[in-house]
Order: structure tokens, then sequence, then C-alpha cells
């Protein structure tokens, strides 16, 4: 089903077509989710939600943007919201976490890469912003403004995250 | 690894990934679910208009001390100081929007967030009155709060009744 068709369908309560969109942008939804949350369970409900969010949000969808920009922004939203309640839950302020290892980097299918292990090694918040910035195409500015950061912390944040992968990366 | 290397790495990351559990069955039955959990964007404002007054209420209570004229005529602490300036802002801010952003349905629930951290921060302050860095915490909490509802109430609506 093409994508257009899909929309207009799903937008009408049309729950095969809404799940013929969930086949062709989950892989990315999860990505997205797992990246930024560091740990399978999470990244799995963050999906869900995200996918229950845009069910209830397709009737308002007028084509504005692109679908896959529209949806990659709710996901993106959602991811950091989880991850903001992660952060403030703990209370702790993440400028001065070390780096750990993540709970469950084993648990996607591009684990082996290094690359992707040692991101989810990042502290939260460096984490966050390479992420965002890195793989998700934001600008410090956009990122500052998502995570309620300054732009500076954004930029310092990228620059010490890139320097740990680098220095871990190394080691390897 | 130097600088190319790792740009390297970046641009050979999958964009897409796959889960290791199934994840639609658990979506299909909430979207069935859907319909009889809507509610009308008028409840909706009632309803923040609502946790906004409660809130209010109750952080006054919690935070002004129940004294007497002598305690009252006592300059304000930083803390009831900083509670005043931000629930005021907050209060402005939520009576001029018009609507909420697109991406932000759960901004009641982010809010609550920034609510438990900040009541978190004001009960250690209770044992640290005035204590410069959780001040300067919870003004941080404020802000950020502050921040998140300038997004979530963007100028076009598309929530709207």
């Amino acid at each position: 089903m093409e994508i257009a068709d899909a929309i207009t369908k799903a937008q009408q309560g049309d729950t095969a077509a809404f799940y013929s969109l969930y086949q062709q942008f989950v892989g990315r939804v999860y990505a997205i989710c797992w990246r930024l949350l560091a740990n399978r369970q999470k990244a799995e409900d963050a999906s869900q939600e995200v996918f229950i969010k845009i069910w209830q949000q397709l009737p308002q969808f007028r084509g504005d943007s692109s679908f896959a920009t529209w949806l990659h922004s709710i996901a993106t939203r959602t991811a950091i919201d989880i991850w903001r309640q992660e952060k403030y839950l703990r209370l702790t302020d993440s400028s001065d976490e070390q780096p750990e290892l993540a709970e469950q980097s084993q648990s996607c299918n591009s684990s082996e890469l290094p690359l992707e292990q040692a991101i989810q090694r990042l502290p939260a918040q460096a984490r966050a912003v390479f992420v965002l910035f890195a793989l998700e195409g934001y600008q410090h500015q956009e990122i500052a403004s998502l995570l309620c950061i300054a732009e500076g912390t954004s930029k310092a944040q990228y620059f010490r995250a890139r320097q740990l992968l680098q220095e871990w990366l190394a080691d390897e | 690894m130097n600088e190319q290397q790792l740009d390297q790495a970046i641009n050979q990351l999958p964009r897409q990934l796959t889960p290791q559990r199934e994840l639609w069955p658990d979506i299909e039955s909430r979207l069935t679910a859907r319909k009889a959990d809507e509610k009308s964007p008028l409840w909706l404002w009632a309803t923040a208009a609502m946790v906004t007054l409660v809130s209010l209420i109750g952080w006054q209570l919690a935070l002004l001390p129940a004294t007497d004229s002598n305690t009252q005529a006592q300059l304000p602490s930083a803390e009831i100081m900083l509670l005043q300036v931000y629930e005021q802002q907050k209060a402005r801010q939520l009576q001029q929007a018009t609507g909420i952003a697109e991406g932000f349905d759960n901004w009641q629930q982010q809010l609550q967030i920034w609510d438990q951290a900040i009541a978190q921060v004001q009960l250690a302050l209770k044992f640290y009155p005035d204590e410069p860095q959780l001040l300067a915490q919870l003004q941080q909490l404020y802000q950020q709060q502050l921040s998140y509802l300038q997004q979530a109430t963007l100028q076009q609506p598309l929530i709207t009744s």
C-alpha cells in the first residue's frame, strides 16, 4: 500500500492501513528510541507510545510536512520526554555523571557495531545530544530547546561525547 | 580513532533497527480503545486550569508557614520569592495559550514530572533553608518548566475547540 493511501485510510480509522504504516516506519522509530534511551524494554515501550500518538494525531496531519518528518518529530519528542522523566526522577545532574555501561547494550541488531555499543555507554545527556546531532540531524539550537539546556551545553556535551567515543574505540 | 574515522563509523550506522519484541499486538489493542478515551479540548483546558489552581494552592499551603503576624512581617524567603515569580509566569503562559503545539499532547504529564522534581528540592530546602545550590537547582527546574510550557503552547494550535 502506498504511504499516501495508507495515511488517508488510517485517518479514517482503518487499522489495517495503519499497520502498513507501522511496518514501514517501526524500524526508524525504534532506532531513535533505542539510541536515546539505551534500554531495550524502554525503547520498545516508547516505540509503542509513539505509534499510539501517531494514531491519535493522524486526523490532524494535513501533509504540511512529509509524513516521515512528522513521525520522526513525534518519535524524537516522545523518546526525549521519557529520557527527561528518567533523568528528573533520579534527580541527577548528568553533567557529573560518569560513563557507565548500558543495561542492555546487546539488545539490538546492530549491537555488534563497536560504535553502537560505545554510544550506549555515554552519559545520558551526552548520549542524547550526540544522537540528536550526529545521527538525527538536529542543530544545537534545536537540541537545546528539546532538552531544555543551553546551546553552549549542547555543544560541550557533543564535544565530550565525541572525545569519549574516540577514546573508547581507540582502545578496541 | 581520529575524527575522520569516527565520522565514517557514524555514517555506517543503520538508520533502522528491529525491536526484539513484536510491538504491534499491544499497539493494536490500544487503538481500538482510543475513541472511548477521547476527550474534548475544552475538557483538557478545564483540567489544566484546575491542576494549576490546585498546585498553586497546595504549594502555598505547604510553603507558607501558618504563622503569626510577627513572622508574616519578615521578608519572604528566596524560595518563596522564586515560587511566586515563576508561578505568576506559569499562570500567565497558561492563560495566554490558545492551544497545544504538535507533539506536546502529554504536556500535563511532563509538567507533573517537573513538579515532582521541584517538590523534592523543596523538601530538601526544608532541611537546608536558603541553601544556594538547592535554590539554584530550584530556579533551574522552574526555568526548564517554563521553557517547556512555552514550547508546548505555541501560536498555531492543532488541538482546537
